[in-house]
């Protein structure tokens, strides 16, 4: 208890000194187990998300881009397929099909036109309200609900695609009808709206204000006589928000078939109506590609995997590193200490005891050091997941 | 009280040699050895302390042949029956003044620290004018003050000789003066033996005998 006491007071009086030595041998320690905690969890969350879509279908191109989009919501498509595609694969009845359309915002938080469908397929239950009803409508995560503290029919406004480009489409306002549960997935932080209205952000479909009969001279350009057609001014803006009155005015331009998405994710009931589909997919679609994100995602982290043994060589060779530099530190923390020594053993002090003191001060480094260590550890334990959750879907 | 015959000292790898053929200090009696600085009187008090061993020749310490005992036992000699005084105070900054004069009984396994013992820790540093700072850090304190805790640490056991090796060194005339003074009456009340080392001949009047050093001994240089 003497060597003890003895050895916590240097401890004490040497605070700064001890503070940066445990730091030190902590964040050795505990940075490596952060890492492997954390990458862990990403692959978990990552996999599972993964393997709740089973196939991807899209343009031409990256692979990982394909199902990156599908499984975070989040457009890294350069290219769109058309909307008649998912008509094609329901013909065939290999899979149910639900098609994805992205590439918008509103607050940041991405805007995803799709179909009932997508909320069936994935298990979505709702905290409040239901599907979306009509154009303009839509369902929020549990994120962006409390984010932007929204509740059933509050609306949300969609984010303009470019601040300086005027000719882009003016921001549309979205009733909100429904919010999610909690799902600690993409899902959290995305709008769900009808694909419907992801082409009016698109500015494939607009409605129009009605100008007929009105004496707003900055709406209407000529003075209005029986028989004579209204002549509207430039001013005269698309609408901005679908509303009972005006939800007629809303049409389209063009062949549906023919409207873009950005993919489609389908869910065959079995192996053999997978591999039937890609084969087709292979066979007949040279302009689109089909993937499995369950592949995609694992040869991903392989490769994170791979990487991770330059970090662990790293890791290894730091912490050789510190354990020098800790050997340093205590053979010059000795040197400068032998008349202390030397005193204590001039009035009765064993060198044992001395060896013993050393020792105790080392032990409370080094427990000191342990609790860090299981604090730091603990906590990045605790909220690995929603570390990784936020670092996968957060905007 | 101490009895030194025939001694002979070398370091190892040093020119350095120690001969004393006979050397008597009664009990209680107040000694100075003085001589010039490297002559071998810290060495004479390490080895009466049994600090350094002898290479041959007889020390004996009342009833302790010190020359005699093992590294332990000289040990568990100097704990109980020496106190020693330094020059340059050693005392450890990382304590209180109070765990500064406890530290023989903090360091040493086989003597207990009791609470008689800390009470007469906490008594002695009243005595010298350190009551109100037994909770301060010894590096905070003068060089008087230092000193003043250097010799209630060698006073703290109790002991029945009290080496001092130049305790008046690295102070001014006044505390000079003082310690050496708290030493003579620590010395008259429990008829103990003071030796003391030094090359200051300012401070000799307090003491019975005085001993020049380079008649006492027989150094040679090789």
């Amino acid at each position: 208890m003497k060597t003890i006491l003895l050895a916590w007071r240097y401890i004490c009086f040497h605070r700064l000194k001890t503070i940066l030595l445990v730091a030190c041998v902590s964040l050795t320690i505990a940075l490596p187990i952060a890492i492997y905690l954390l990458l862990n969890q990403f692959n978990r969350q990552i996999v599972a998300r993964a393997d709740a879509t089973p196939v991807v279908i899209g343009a031409k191109g990256s692979r990982l881009d394909l199902t990156l989009s599908s499984l975070y919501l989040q457009n890294k498509c350069s290219e769109t397929i058309e909307y008649g595609e998912v008509a094609y694969v329901k013909k065939t009845k290999y899979a149910a099909v639900v098609p994805l359309h992205l590439g918008f915002t509103a607050q940041s938080h991405p805007i995803v036109g799709t179909s009932f469908d997508y909320f069936e397929h994935r298990d979505l239950e709702f905290a409040d309200g239901n599907v979306f009803r009509r154009l303009g409508d839509c369902v929020i995560g549990w994120r962006v609900a409390q984010k932007q503290q929204l509740s059933v029919g509050d609306r949300i406004k969609s984010d303009r695609t470019s601040e300086l480009d005027i000719t882009s489409n003016p921001p549309l306002y979205m009733r909100v009808t429904g919010i999610l549960e909690r799902q600690r997935t993409s899902d959290d932080e995305a709008i769900f709206v009808d694909l419907k209205t992801t082409w009016i952000l698109d500015g494939i479909g607009h409605g129009h204000e009605d100008i007929v009969g009105s004496q707003d001279k900055l709406k209407v350009l000529n003075s209005q006589k029986e028989n004579e057609p209204t002549i509207a001014s430039p001013a005269v803006t698309g609408e901005l928000e679908v509303t009972d009155a005006n939800l007629n005015s809303f049409h389209f331009h063009g062949d549906t078939k023919e409207f873009p998405i950005t993919a489609i994710v389908a869910f065959p009931p079995d192996q053999k109506s997978r591999d039937l589909l890609m084969g087709r997919y292979v066979a007949t679609r040279p302009t689109l590609q089909i993937v499995e994100p369950t592949t995609v995602v694992r040869d991903l982290m392989a490769l994170v995997f791979r990487a991770k043994k330059f970090f662990d060589a790293n890791s290894i060779i730091i912490s050789l590193a510190t354990f020098l530099m800790l050997v340093m530190v205590i053979m010059l923390s000795l040197k400068l200490r032998e008349r202390e020594m030397e005193t204590m053993y001039k009035i009765g002090c064993s060198r044992l005891t001395i060896v013993k003191l050393q020792v105790a001060e080392l032990a409370i480094i080094g427990l000191a050091s342990s609790f860090v260590i299981i604090v730091l550890v603990g906590m990045i334990w605790m909220s690995a997941g929603t570390i990784v959750q936020s670092l996968l879907i957060s905007n | 009280m101490i009895e030194i015959t025939q001694l002979k000292f070398d370091y190892p790898k040093s020119d350095f040699r120690l001969r004393i053929d006979g050397l008597t200090i009664q009990e209680g009696e107040k000694v100075a050895i003085v001589g010039p600085s490297g002559s071998g009187k810290t060495t004479l008090l390490n080895l009466i302390a049994g600090i350094t061993a002898t290479d041959s020749g007889k020390i004996k310490v009342g009833q302790f042949e010190v020359s005699k005992l093992d590294d332990s036992a000289r040990r568990d000699f100097r704990s109980s029956q020496i106190g020693m005084v330094f020059q340059q105070f050693e005392l450890i900054e990382y304590l209180s003044v109070l765990e500064n004069i406890l530290l023989p009984f903090l360091v040493n396994q086989s003597m207990q620290l009791s609470q008689d013992v800390k009470q007469r820790a906490e008594s002695a540093a009243r005595s010298m004018g350190l009551g109100d700072k037994l909770r301060r850090k010894s590096r905070r304190l003068s060089q008087g003050e230092q000193q003043r805790v250097a010799i209630c640490r060698a006073l703290v056991n109790e002991p029945k000789l009290i080496l001092a090796d130049e305790p008046t060194g690295n102070l001014d005339p006044k505390n000079k003066r003082l310690s050496l003074d708290l030493l003579f009456e620590y010395c008259d009340q429990h008829r103990a033996t003071l030796v003391v080392v030094t090359h200051d001949t300012t401070v000799l009047d307090g003491f019975e005998r005085t001993i020049d050093f380079e008649t006492l001994v027989a150094m040679k240089d090789s």
